[in-house]
């Protein structure tokens, strides 16, 4: 016993009509029964003028129509198309369908009835985002970001740093205790750095370390359950510009998106900035920055600069920089 | 009903002050309240929890020292942030909510606890949904006010509080004072969870707004 | 083998319980424990009583004082409730000033009494504008298992029900007070409050009268305050998991029967004293 209904919506309410087709199904469709629908939706994200909602009663398979329900509710939120908009922690996204099937799906769109495959692609969970079932939860607030193939990341706009493996920050070291040092690096807990993950370091040739120093190093150790790692070297041995450094220059601190901003590969804004006249950055993770230019003025500009680029869009950075760099001409 | 849907002009400013992790002002009305947020941060040794972090919720009132009244609304908060929080993602920390009341116009707790909620987005915290906080007075007659201000508060006969969840629209927290009925209280959460989908809608709006500029 | 299991995974071992439909302790889960009472076993005390609820054990001593009434409502006396968790009843309180907890239980009992309005505050004045009653309400755990505010607003209906004032007169021509020992008349009791707690597991059972184990376990407790008008008094649900309207319900309910067994065990005890 079948029954099938047609509602044919205008592309842009499809979630709309969607909605009420789930209130009605979940309702019960008006025969007194206790009925459990199995909902099939169809090209609904289609860029079809109008799109086809396809839903079919049954009452045999109400398990089968319980998952579809859920289904349903999510499908407003498919995760490739919420890239680049804001997204709120609660929110749920369904991980897109693998390549074959979304031509399946586009092929599918005119009428076929077809229940939506379990089967997605697997994806990388950045920041922000939880695996939840089958779908994604969001746990922050930001901008949701894809790269391809499949990694999904919501930029937020932090403050406090959370220690992560790899990442390079800015320290403090701030106790000597034993072969290790207690590095301050923002987080919730204090970082320790071997006296021997220094370049050339051996236990008879120590590293001048003080405490009060600046040290650039790299996380090799950072989990929540474990006190955090620094290292100075990288697997090799050699410090690729990591180490003590700054005994001169100025240490701000910033927030984590602006750093993010400016570490974006081929970032224009350091470079441009370089244009102007040269100077010393050291940029952390962690929201840290060390500059060091000529003339303290000079420093102090540096940094003003950076920190006002938090809030501007690339044009009106290029106007000020060109209006900034007139004037030391 | 047209009238019990009405909330008063609510508005919000994030990021408004400069030391803490994540701050919000939330205004409802002539109500408002400043929350800072610090976390996760370095926690006492009594308090660490080795699983999860500690959360402290810290309520200053507005003229005075915090009295019983305040623990009890500071417990409250708590656990409702406790409830959305993830906090087995950051095990031996501390999360601080400190909440500084600006003005009290009626309907104080709802507008904390949405303080703290836009607070802790902004901190950028790990939760699994958001929630907001909602005061219904009922008056003699049987109607409900949202959102009350002080004056309307004190003329009610009960008034009630609810938090509500952003996801499955729950209710998370309920304080009362005085009695009613339960088809009375039953009133109230449905026109609370309708209201609350307003203050979500006002929470992504928020966002959207916020993130628009970068 | 089962108290290791206890121990390592306390969670597991509670619900491989709650999926049988009862509790390690052999209850059901809306069942209560035991309930004690009993009232007026400090004769010291204007008003006193004692509740038991399986092993968590609660006193409550009133104490009626005079005093001059609030200059704001002339006509009114004052009920002072406080409740003590001292680190006698359990490991989790420290000796030293009060606790969250305990703050939040004195601030439950006197929203109880607000709220339902037990005893008019307008019962209490002797003089008007000139002297009132205090009732010093103050309850003690001397044992704690859990669902403290049950026991407690238990323990404070009980002992309000026992309080016996003596008649005062003011005597004209004095201006002072008068107070006739031999004349005590109980107080009018308006309402009956009976609190009943649930503990949320994992989000969907809920567990009536929670021991002290179990609220640590638990996601969440929800307290119903109702008097028999079925109507409730305090609504109390400090955040934790959430809660459908539905299941809510389910709760009142339950809260309602737990009111009429309440009602008929403190009417038996009453009985049970009067004919002294």
């Amino acid at each position: 016993m079948r029954q099938r209904e047609v509602y044919r919506a205008g592309a842009g309410s499809g979630c709309t009509s969607v909605l009420l087709l789930l209130s009605k199904v979940l309702r019960g469709d008006g025969r007194g029964q206790q009925a459990e629908a199995d909902v099939l939706v169809v090209a609904i994200s289609s860029p079809l003028a109008f799109s086809l909602v396809f839903v079919s009663t049954t009452l045999a398979f109400p398990v089968l129509a319980w998952q579809q329900r859920v289904l349903v509710l999510q499908m407003a939120l498919r995760a490739e198309q919420r890239v680049g908009q804001p997204v709120l922690p609660g929110d749920v996204l369904l991980t897109p369908l693998k390549d074959r099937e979304q031509e399946d799906e586009q092929d599918g769109a005119r009428l076929a009835l077809r229940v939506p495959s379990p089967t997605r692609l697997r994806v990388t969970c950045g920041p922000g985002l939880r695996r939840q079932g089958g779908s994604l939860l969001v746990t922050r607030s930001g901008i949701l970001r894809h790269r391809a193939p499949s990694l999904y990341w919501v930029d937020s706009q932090q403050k406090r740093y959370v220690p992560v493996k790899g990442d390079h920050v800015i320290g403090i070291v701030t106790a000597k205790s034993g072969d290790v040092f207690k590095v301050d690096v923002g987080g919730s807990e204090q970082a320790s750095l071997s006296y021997l993950a220094f370049e050339g370091a051996t236990k008879r040739n120590r590293p001048n370390v003080q405490v009060g120093d600046l040290v650039y190093g790299q996380f090799v150790v950072a989990n929540k359950d474990m006190e955090p790692e620094l290292v100075c070297i990288d697997s090799c041995g050699r410090a690729v510009g990591m180490g003590v450094f700054g005994h001169e220059g100025l240490l701000f601190k910033v927030s984590l998106g602006l750093v993010r901003k400016l570490l974006v590969p081929q970032g224009e804004i350091i470079q441009e900035l370089g244009k102007i006249y040269p100077f010393e950055i050291v940029i952390g993770m962690n929201g840290r920055i060390w500059v060091k230019a000529k003339t303290t003025q000079r420093t102090l500009i540096v940094a003003n600069i950076l920190e006002a680029c938090e809030h501007m869009t690339a044009e009106q950075r290029k106007q000020a920089f060109a209006k900034f760099s007139d004037n030391m001409m | 009903m047209e009238r019990d849907c009405c909330l008063r002009v609510f508005a919000c400013e994030q990021n408004l002050l400069s030391r803490p992790d994540g701050s919000a002002s939330f205004l409802q009305g002539d109500t408002s309240v400043l929350a800072g947020i610090y976390g996760p941060a370095e926690v006492k040794v009594s308090k660490e929890i080795f699983d999860k972090a500690t959360l402290e919720v810290i309520l200053k009132p507005k003229i005075g020292l915090p009295a019983v009244q305040e623990k009890n609304q500071e417990q409250i908060i708590r656990n409702t942030c406790e409830a959305v929080v993830l906090t087995t993602l950051h095990p031996r920390t501390s999360i601080t909510i400190v909440l500084q009341v600006v003005s009290d116009a009626g309907s104080l707790l709802a507008c904390c606890l949405n303080a703290a909620c836009m607070g802790l987005l902004d901190a950028g915290l790990p939760m699994k949904s958001l929630f907001c906080g909602v005061t219904c007075a009922l008056d003699f007659e049987g109607g409900i006010t949202l959102d009350p201000t002080d004056k309307q508060e004190k003329e009610s006969r009960a008034l009630l509080t609810f938090a509500i969840d952003s996801v499955e629209k729950k209710v998370l927290t309920i304080t009362s004072k005085g009695s009613y009925s339960i088809e009375e209280l039953q009133q109230c959460i449905a026109t609370s969870q309708k209201a609350a989908e307003k203050l979500f809608q006002f929470y992504r709006d928020s966002v959207s707004r916020k993130y628009s500029k970068s | 083998m089962a108290a290791g299991f206890k121990t390592v995974e306390p969670l597991e071992y509670y619900r491989r319980f709650l999926k049988e439909n009862c509790r390690p302790d052999g209850r059901e889960l809306g069942e209560f424990r035991p309930t004690t009472v009993n009232i007026g076993s400090i004769t010291t005390a204007d008003g006193s009583s004692l509740v038991k609820l399986g092993s968590t054990t609660v006193l409550c001593g009133i104490k009626a004082e005079f005093s001059a009434p609030p200059t704001d409502a002339p006509n009114k006396g004052y009920i002072v409730p406080n409740v003590d968790l001292p680190s006698l009843c359990s490991s989790r309180f420290r000796p030293g000033p009060p606790g969250e907890e305990a703050q939040v239980a004195s601030q439950f009992i006197a929203d109880v009494i607000e709220n339902s309005q037990i005893v008019l505050k307008e019962d209490l004045c002797i003089a008007n504008g000139k002297l009132a009653w205090v009732l010093y309400c103050d309850i003690i755990c001397l044992d704690y298992d859990g669902n403290i505010l049950d026991a407690c607003t238990c323990a404070l209906l009980g002992a309000l029900k026992n309080v016996r004032l003596p008649s005062v007169k003011i005597n004209e021509e004095t201006g002072l007070a008068e107070v006739c020992m031999k004349e005590k008349s109980p107080l009018k009791i308006r309402k009956n409050p009976v609190a009943t707690s649930f503990a949320i597991f994992d989000d969907t059972l809920s567990l009536v009268d929670p021991t002290a184990e179990e609220e640590t376990l638990a996601t969440g407790t929800i307290t119903i305050v109702m008097d028999e008008d079925d109507r409730l008094c305090v609504l109390r649900k400090p955040g934790g998991s959430a809660i459908s309207a539905e299941k809510l319900q389910t709760c009142i309910s339950r809260a309602i029967t737990r009111h009429k067994e309440v009602r008929k065990l403190l009417d038996e005890v009453i009985e049970s004293i009067q004919p002294k």
